[in-house]
């Protein structure tokens, strides 16, 4: 049993009456609103105002520019490429050469300011590292002499010259007191002694 | 642009730009002022629009120049009432016909270019390239940046709108 297609539809026509008048309907669709449009008087009168809009908006004229727009543009492109040709008429040849004398005489000197500069940023570079090497060992003098001078204060000669100095009168006194054997002395002033 | 080059592009463009210009402005006098400012800056452009996209180049500039003075327009309604029936201004001494008189031969030509007024720039824009200036989908989406498939849509829904206020108006007069 074969089905047949459906009719369509008033606002399916509709929609599809510009699509046609530009030939872009796949033909069986065509067909089909073709055969509505046969059927259906309303949807052909539409069918026929946009034919007939088409006509008329494709026979409006193209319009020309009054020739006052054109001679206005020409006099100002007249008056701008004069003004251009004067530019590079005051900047002839001896002039851009000359220029161009300055521009490389300019960047030479930028280059020769630019190793200077480079040079004298090296050797600050260098004379920064000399001074914190030379802190550095004056730092561990430092420390060395402060370590010297603690051995030397408190482990062999300051407090055991203080001590014997202050021994020496005690001697004295208990040599004076006990007039026997010499009082026996601590390993530090024993070792100053053989020293 | 080299001078012979640039008078060769003003013969073969100007009226495309002009006529672009005066039905999407409906004015003659601004018409001339935007067809003078691009032909004006293709010479400043110093010969950069490949020549194959020049006329292309020229409707995306003469396009943009135009939304400027509808722009203008707008905020200008705003501040002063437009006036009609006034007379042209000085600067502009003997204006270029307008599209509505040069389409005056048939009544439903003028009726067109006033309803063409009604619509949107951009429906206005594709409807003048597409059928007054014949121009293809592609060139269309080229000069509007709008895609293929929307310049298709929006051509035929400004179709149909032209239509229904052609037919209000024919109906307005029947009535009247």
């Amino acid at each position: 049993m074969s089905s047949t297609p459906e009719p369509m539809r008033c606002d399916e026509a509709l929609d599809l009456i510009e699509p046609l008048l530009d030939n872009e309907l796949d033909p069986s669709v065509a067909e089909d609103l073709r055969r509505h449009l046969d059927a259906c008087p309303s949807c052909a009168d539409e069918a026929e105002a946009g034919r007939q809009l088409v006509d008329e908006l494709r026979s409006l004229p193209e319009l020309d520019p009054p020739r006052r727009v054109v001679e206005r543009v020409r006099g100002t492109v007249d008056r701008e490429s004069a003004q251009r040709r004067d530019r590079t008429g005051r900047f002839n040849r001896p002039g851009r050469l000359a220029a161009a004398a300055v521009l490389v005489l300019a960047l030479g000197a930028a280059a020769i300011g630019r190793q200077h500069v480079a040079r004298a940023d090296a050797e600050a570079r260098r004379a920064a590292a000399d001074l914190t090497c030379a802190l550095v060992r004056l730092n561990d003098i430092t420390q060395r002499a402060n370590r010297a001078i603690q051995t030397e204060v408190i482990d062999h000669r300051v407090v055991p010259v203080a001590a014997r100095g202050l021994a020496r009168p005690f001697q004295r006194i208990s040599n004076g007191i006990s007039k026997g054997e010499p009082p026996a002395t601590s390993p530090e002033v024993r070792n100053e002694g053989n020293s | 642009m080299e001078r012979n080059r640039f008078d060769s592009a003003v013969a073969r463009h100007s009226r495309r730009v002009f006529t672009f210009a005066s039905y999407l402005l409906g004015d003659p006098g601004e018409a001339e002022d935007v067809t003078q400012e691009v032909l004006i800056r293709l010479w400043r452009s110093g010969g950069e629009v490949e020549p194959d996209r020049l006329g292309a180049w020229l409707l995306t500039v003469t396009r943009n120049a135009c939304t400027d003075v509808l722009r203008r327009r707008r905020r200008s309604a705003e501040v002063i009432p437009i006036r009609h029936e006034t007379q042209p201004p000085k600067d502009h001494p003997s204006p270029a016909p307008s599209p509505e008189r040069m389409a005056a031969g048939s009544q439903l030509g003028r009726e067109i270019a006033h309803a063409l007024s009604e619509l949107s720039e951009t429906s206005r824009s594709v409807v003048i390239l597409r059928e007054i200036q014949g121009l293809s989908y592609r060139e269309i989406s080229e000069i509007t940046k709008i895609h293929i498939d929307t310049v298709r849509v929006i051509l035929h829904r400004a179709r149909r709108r032209l239509r229904d206020s052609l037919k209000e108006v024919q109906t307005h007069v029947v009535n009247a």
